[in-house]
């Protein structure tokens, strides 16, 4: 299990057409996150929750600095090697999801990570048992509500089994069970040394969990334990 | 200088330039044809900047397109050969040629006419008399289509993330996921597309209703030149290449 590190991070949206300028998010940004423990990062609108999850999945690459899987630079590491180490559950997580059927969605990852179609489907059909979603097992995946959606997501990366898991907000459409079921599995991964980070706007959910507070403001971090 | 043109003559100038970008031969109009879209692009206030880094990132394809066409256009005369058999021919080079010159030119149309605002543009199109219903379709196309773009990019990224490798996969498999992500990224286009009108209605936005505008379309000299300019190229391109 990795600790992901940024160094002196700096990234900033290129202007649109319309507005030229670009928008800085971070600057300098250094920020270690370490295995074995839960994150919870909070933040007012805009200020890049988002995007930091992003740049920790490579989905953006920073303008300056570097991050770090371990000891290696992401810049060099190809999409799915990173992966392998961080899964990322989108705000938005119908933007994730490429399937038609929720099944199909599970097994994706498993099957391009090398397992057998039939075991795949086995593995899928487990964890949709496991995320209470055998319900909405022959619901188009774009359909489902927003709830449902997460959970599918999650249940598509959690099964890889990366390193590290991201919730961009995913908790706030989450009814009780279903949001213990997610906390449990979290706590399960942290249990097994691998980390989490949850953005969450909850102000009680860190002394909940026990977890590290992340506060970010425009421009500036801080961290608080 | 004329960036808020009239939408109307931005559509028709548009129009004329696509129109002559399909049908010419000559290659001394397809020259003359870029620099009149360049002309066109300045004259609107759109810096070149933008349709040229659309093409470059189209270089790729274009390059592959323009390989096949060197290789398979068999005419005029032969440029390279080898063994005695005819490789690159003139036909072939030129024919590339327009390739290229085309697609520049339909990538610096869309710059233009993605200038001009939603409200703007149902405007013009209510002005033509075009059905409200086909004017809203047509622009909700044009402002979903980056959207749809960005939505597809994502869930490719997810892909990848998953363990796809794209870059290494066999063309079939590759066409296969971006089949099967083409889907869900038009689900959420039209899904949304429909939102939004739900929205605008909502708010009071009733487009089969006589209403009044607060903006008014107000066609000026500039506007007015652009038509006869536009016909005139026209007529003088048709001379030229038939
Ligand atoms: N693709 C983009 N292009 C330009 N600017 C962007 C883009 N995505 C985000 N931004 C801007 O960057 C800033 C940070 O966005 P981000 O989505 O990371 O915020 P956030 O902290 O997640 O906010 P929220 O609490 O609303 O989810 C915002 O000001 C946003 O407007
Ligand atoms: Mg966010």
């Amino acid at each position: 299990m990795r600790a992901v590190s940024f160094e002196s991070v700096g990234f900033s949206y290129p202007g649109s057409r319309q507005d030229k300028s670009s928008k800085q998010v971070f600057e300098g940004l250094t920020l270690t996150l370490v295995p074995g423990k839960v994150y919870v990062m909070s933040g007012p609108n805009g200020c890049g929750k988002s995007t930091f999850a992003k740049l920790m999945t490579g989905m953006l690459k920073p303008d300056s600095g570097r991050i770090l899987i371990g000891e290696n630079d992401m810049v060099w590491m190809g999409l799915s090697d990173i992966g392998k180490h961080v899964g990322l559950v989108m705000q938005n997580p119908s933007r994730q999801l490429i399937m038609q059927k929720p099944v199909d969605e599970i097994a994706f990852g498993l099957i391009h990570r090398g397992m057998q179609k039939d075991e795949a489907a086995n593995v899928a059909k487990a964890a949709l048992r496991d995320y209470k979603l055998t319900e909405i097992a022959d619901t188009p995946t774009q359909k489902l509500s927003k709830g449902e959606q997460v959970r599918l997501a999650m249940a598509s990366v959690a099964v890889l089994e990366p390193d590290w898991l991201l919730l961009d907000e995913s908790l706030s459409c989450l009814d009780g069970a279903s949001r213990s079921k997610v906390l449990d599995k979290v706590a399960r991964l942290v249990r097994h040394g691998g980390g989490a980070l949850i953005i969450s706007h909850s102000k009680d959910l860190a002394y909940e969990l026990g977890a590290i507070r992340i506060l970010i403001e425009r421009g500036g971090v801080s961290v608080v334990v | 200088m004329w960036s808020d043109m009239d939408p109307r003559s931005k559509i028709f100038a548009t129009l004329c330039l696509t129109s002559m970008a399909l049908l010419v031969r000559m290659p001394l109009a397809a020259l003359l044809l870029a620099a009149l879209t360049a002309a066109a692009l300045i004259a609107f206030g759109i810096d070149p900047k933008g349709p040229l880094k659309t093409l470059i990132r189209l270089a790729p394809a274009m390059l592959v397109v323009a390989v096949l066409q060197v290789l398979l256009v068999r005419s005029g005369r032969t440029v390279l050969s080898a063994f005695g058999i005819g490789i690159v021919t003139t036909g072939g080079l030129g024919a590339a040629a327009f390739m290229v010159v085309r697609v520049g030119i339909i990538a610096a149309c869309g710059y233009i006419l993605s200038g001009i605002g939603f409200a703007d543009f149902l405007l013009a199109m209510k002005s033509m008399k075009v059905p409200y219903e086909i004017a809203f379709m047509a622009a909700m196309g044009a402002k979903f289509l980056p959207l749809l773009a960005e939505e597809m990019t994502d869930s490719l990224t997810s892909a990848e993330l998953r363990g796809a490798d794209i870059k290494r996969m066999g063309i079939i498999r590759r066409l296969r996921l971006y089949s099967e992500v083409l889907m869900p990224a038009t689900f959420t286009a039209l899904s949304r597309a429909e939102g939004i009108s739900w929205a605008l209605e909502l708010r009071g936005f009733n487009p089969g209703a006589g209403r009044t505008y607060w903006r008014k379309l107000e066609m000026r000299m500039s506007d007015w030149m652009a038509f006869p300019l536009g016909i005139i190229a026209f007529a003088a391109f048709l001379l030229a290449n038939y």
